[in-house]
């Protein structure tokens, strides 16, 4: 009985069904109730570890069908070519506004999380390895590895971040009043890449197309940047 | 037929992003590298937008639920992040924040810069 059991829990399957019903949920509380930290995402990965805990299934069985789900991450990221190459003449037209948004939002994210580091004390290897948190998971963890940080704590903070962006974002445009749709997705992407920008489609063609240059942009000056430190 | 037609487009782009992100003496993503290839070849109409349409429609409207198992994953770093949980969390926050308003601003702004240094040329034409 139990082998079967195991093998149920370990067949792909699993983890996707899993994953699509916890998102599910995620999407629904969402809906009902409308506040900005209950996103889908961040209740449907609290949702599936509370699950996965509470049942005692291995998270190595889930992430089977995790895995084919993470797969699909690269060939999003590179469809954002097809949202960009609908909204290419406003990148033509704002070509250096989005530019400069990203070299200075990139250099905010690392300076910002440098200096927080430092000033509540945190040890070398802990800053080194929230230096570059805002770019895609694989820049991030290249960055650093090479600042000397530990790339484990860094997907972390990358993903936090993520999540943190996807959630705050809509807040931000809000309070801050961004009514431009370039700036918001130049923003959303440089603070918090795909993840972030998974919002940012959902908020408008224009503010994902942006978003989608911005994660490309920002992560390619976090890596010159780090060169230099 | 179609839309395993169009995943093969995307998919192929992903495997040859791999390829080159693995030769390149500099760290790239291959997914970075297959997104500026998926651009280069949808601006020389080498693919035409109908040929990933669904695809492209599905993946993009999916993403946040793709980053689900990811998240997940974040658990099996605690013994990592344990007893700097909360100001590793705030840093995050505010950072996050920092660098959202930073460029939201410098884009606004340069965009101003931009749209008077224009209006003044064409009105000094």
């Amino acid at each position: 009985m139990s082998e079967t059991i195991t093998a149920v829990l370990t067949n792909g399957m699993f983890g996707i069904m899993l994953s699509v019903l916890a998102f599910q949920v995620g999407v629904w509380v969402n809906q009902k109730w409308k506040l900005p930290f209950l996103n889908p995402l961040l209740i449907g990965i609290v949702l599936t570890i509370l699950i996965l805990k509470l049942c005692r299934i291995p998270i190595a069985s889930y992430q089977v069908g995790g895995d084919i789900i993470s797969m699909f991450l690269a060939p999003a990221t590179t469809v954002l070519a097809y949202s960009i190459y609908q909204q290419i003449q406003v990148l033509k037209k704002y070509f250096i506004p989005v530019l400069a948004g990203c070299l200075m939002g990139s250099l905010t994210s690392m300076f910002s999380a440098w200096g927080l580091c430092k000033l509540f004390g945190l040890g070398d290897t802990l800053t080194a390895s929230m230096i570059p948190k805002s770019v895609t998971t694989p820049i991030a963890m290249e960055v650093s590895q090479k600042l000397g940080g530990i790339p484990a704590i860094t997907v972390a903070a990358v993903l936090v971040t993520g999540v943190l962006g996807a959630a705050l974002s809509p807040v931000f445009v809000k309070i801050f009043r961004i009514k431009s749709s370039v700036a918001a997705g130049v923003a959303i992407g440089t603070c918090s890449h795909a993840a972030g920008t998974s919002k940012a489609i959902e908020m408008g063609e224009i503010q994902g197309a942006m978003g989608g240059i911005a994660i490309g942009v920002s992560g390619l000056i976090t890596v010159i940047i780090a060169l230099f430190l | 037929m179609k839309i395993l037609f169009q995943l093969a487009i995307v998919f192929g782009l992903c495997l040859v992003g791999q390829l080159i992100s693995g030769i390149l003496p500099i760290t790239i993503p291959a997914s970075i590298i297959s997104l500026v290839l998926l651009l280069l070849l949808l601006l020389v109409k080498a693919v035409k937008p109908r040929q990933i349409q669904e695809v492209s429609e599905f993946l993009l409207k999916n993403m946040a639920f793709l980053f689900i198992p990811a998240g997940v994953s974040v658990v099996e770093q605690y013994t990592y992040l344990k007893g700097h949980i909360l100001i590793l969390a705030l840093i995050c926050v505010i950072t996050t924040l920092l660098t959202f308003l930073v460029a939201a601003f410098t884009v606004t702004g340069v965009m101003r810069l931009q749209e008077k240094i224009l209006a003044r040329r064409s009105g000094h034409e």
